[in-house]
C-alpha cells in the first residue's frame, strides 16, 4: 500500500505550543481530536457520561504532559489514541472492581470494531479511513477477533483466551501477529 | 535482537496486558534498547488503527468549555497579562504578578525537567535491578556448583581416609604375617645338662635357617677353666660331623653363625673343648637338645 509520506506535522506543533502553555493550541487540539476520542471512549466504555468524564481526563492529561510526547516515536494521533484508550481501559478495570463486571459491558455493545469500518454509518471515510481499512483487511480474522478483545474489553491475556477458547499461547501469537501487520502497514500514516 | 518473544512482550505492553511487574521491566528494556523502542512504536501505530477504524463521535458542546475553563485557570499567568492601564502605581502589582507568574512557570518547568530526570534515573536503576538480579542468579548458580564441588570433595576426602585407613589395616595385618612367618621359621631350641657336675645348666638357642644366624644363651653354665672354651655344635644330618658354631663365653648372650651352610638344624649340643675350639668335638659333650 503506497500512501505519500506527510508533510510537516500540524498536531505536532500545535502539541509542542500546549507543552508551553498555549490555551488557544490545546483549543485547537480539541476541535480536531475530540470527536475521534470520545468515538473511541463511547465504544469502549459504553456510557456516555463516563466518556465524558474519560475525556475530560485525558485532555487534561494532554494539558499537562504535551512535553512528555516524542515525534520520533509516534504520531501526536498515535500518541493520543494510546493515553485515551489506556484512560478508559482503567476505567473499565476499576468498574470491574466495583463488581459491575465486564461481561455486562461488553454484552450491552459487543466489542466489534475492527468491523466498525465496514458499516455504513455516515461517517465521511477519507483517505486515512481506506488505509486503515485496508490494513485490517490484511489481518486474519482470529487475528481480528483477539485484538479486538485486547484493545477493547479490558480483559486479561487468560480471560481473553477463555473467552475465545484458545490456549493463552495462540491468542498471544495472534495478537503479536496481527499488531506486527498493523503496525507495518501504518506506522507514519496516522 | 528482536526474538518472537521480544514481539510477543511488546504487543502485549502496547495493549497494556503484561502484569505491572513485567511491564517495568519492559520498559525499562525500551529504556535501554532503542530496537525494542522502535517495535513498541510499531506496534503502538498498529494499536491506533484499531482506534482509529472507530467512527468518530461528537461530544456534547458543554464539554469544552468545562475543559478549557479547567485549563485557563491553570495557564500561566503571563499568557494573560492584561493591557496597560497607564499607571505606574496600578502597573506595580501586575509586573509583581507577571514576576511571579514567570518564577513560578520557570519552577514548574524545572519540576518537569527533574521529573523526567528521576524518570530516567528509575529506568536505569530497573535496568541495572534487572542486570544485578541476573549476576546474582549467576552467582547462586556458581556457589551452588561450588558447593556442590566441596561436598563432592569432602566425600571423596572421606573415602580416601577410609581406604587409607583400610590400608593400614592391610599393611598391619601383612606385617603381622610377615612376622608370624618370620617366627615360623626360627627354630627354638633347650639344651640340658649332660653332665653331672653341673645338673642344673641349661641354655636356650634361636636359629633363623634363612639367614643362618642364632643366639645361644646359657644359664648356670660355669665359666670354663683357662686352658678350655665352650663350643657350640649343629648336628645336620647333610654333615658326618656336627658343625662348629663357634665358641662362646657362657656368662654372655653368644650371636652364631656356623662355618658351613645348615639345611636342616636337627640337634645344638655344647662341648668342652682346648682353648680355642676344635675342627670336630673332641671334649665332653656337657648340653645337648633338640
Amino acid at each position: 500500500m503506497n500512501v505519500p509520506a506527510p508533510g510537516p506535522n500540524p498536531e505536532a506543533s500545535l502539541l509542542s505550543r500546549v507543552a508551553d502553555g498555549d490555551s488557544r493550541a490545546f483549543d485547537e487540539l480539541y476541535t480536531r481530536w475530540s470527536p475521534m476520542l470520545y468515538g473511541l471512549l463511547c465504544k469502549i466504555l459504553g456510557d456516555p457520561r463516563e466518556a465524558e468524564d474519560a475525556l475530560q481526563e485525558g485532555f487534561l492529561h494532554i494539558w499537562h504532559k504535551a512535553a512528555t510526547y516524542r515525534a520520533q516515536r509516534s504520531s501526536p494521533t498515535t500518541w493520543a489514541y494510546m493515553i485515551f484508550r489506556n484512560k478508559a481501559i482503567d476505567r473499565l478495570r476499576a468498574r470491574e472492581r466495583r463488581g459491575r463486571g465486564i461481561e455486562r459491558i461488553t454484552a450491552e455493545e459487543p466489542a466489534d470494531a475492527l468491523t466498525a469500518v465496514d458499516r455504513d454509518e455516515g461517517v465521511e471515510f477519507n483517505e486515512q479511513s481506506r488505509t486503515i481499512k485496508a490494513a485490517l483487511a490484511e489481518i486474519s480474522a482470529d487475528e481480528r477477533e483477539a485484538i479486538d478483545l485486547a484493545f477493547f474489553s479490558g480483559l486479561t491475556q487468560l480471560e481473553i483466551a477463555e473467552r475465545l477458547g484458545a490456549p493463552l499461547g495462540t491468542v498471544k501469537a495472534r495478537i503479536r501477529r496481527g499488531l506486527l501487520k498493523l503496525g507495518d502497514t501504518l506506522k507514519g500514516k496516522l | 535482537m528482536i526474538t518472537e518473544h521480544t514481539e510477543e512482550l511488546a504487543s502485549l505492553y502496547v495493549l497494556g496486558l503484561l502484569p505491572p511487574d513485567e511491564a517495568r521491566w519492559f520498559e525499562a528494556d525500551i529504556a535501554a534498547d532503542a530496537e525494542v523502542a522502535a517495535l513498541v512504536a510499531r506496534l503502538e501505530a498498529g494499536a491506533a488503527a484499531i482506534a482509529a477504524a472507530i467512527p468518530p463521535r461528537d461530544p456534547p458542546p458543554a464539554l469544552r468549555g468545562r475543559i478549557m475553563s479547567q485549563i485557563r485557570s491553570e495557564e500561566p499567568a503571563s499568557a494573560s497579562v492584561p493591557p496597560s492601564l497607564g499607571s505606574r502605581t496600578v502597573r506595580l502589582p501586575w509586573a509583581i504578578a507577571a514576576c511571579l507568574a514567570l518564577l513560578v512557570g520557570g519552577l514548574a518547568y524545572e519540576r518537569y525537567h527533574l521529573k523526567l530526570l528521576v524518570d530516567s534515573f528509575l529506568l536505569r536503576d530497573v535496568a541495572q535491578q534487572r542486570e544485578l538480579d541476573r549476576v546474582q542468579t549467576r552467582d547462586t548458580d556458581l556457589q551452588q556448583q561450588l558447593d556442590a564441588a566441596l561436598a563432592h570433595n569432602t566425600a571423596l576426602a572421606s573415602q580416601t581416609a577410609g581406604l587409607q585407613s583400610q590400608l593400614d589395616a592391610m599393611r598391619g595385618e601383612v606385617a603381622a604375617l610377615h612376622a608370624r612367618d618370620a617366627l615360623s621359621q626360627i627354630k627354638i631350641a633347650t639344651l640340658a645338662s649332660l653332665s653331672r657336675d653341673i645338673p642344673q645348666a641349661v641354655a636356650v638357642v634361636a636359629w633363623d635357617g634363612d639367614t643362618q644366624r642364632g643366639i645361644l644363651r646359657t644359664s648356670k653354665v660355669p665359666a670354663a677353666r683357662a686352658d678350655q672354651d665352650y663350643q657350640l655344635w649343629i648336628i645336620d644330618p647333610g654333615y658326618k660331623q656336627p658343625v662348629s658354631a663357634g665358641i662362646f663365653d657362657p656368662g654372655k648372650e653368644a650371636h652364631f653363625q656356623p662355618v658351613q651352610s645348615i639345611s636342616k638344624a636337627e640337634k645344638f649340643a655344647i662341648s668342652l673343648e682346648k682353648k680355642g675350639g676344635s675342627a670336630a668335638p673332641q671334649g665332653p659333650i656337657v648340653l645337648v637338645g633338640e
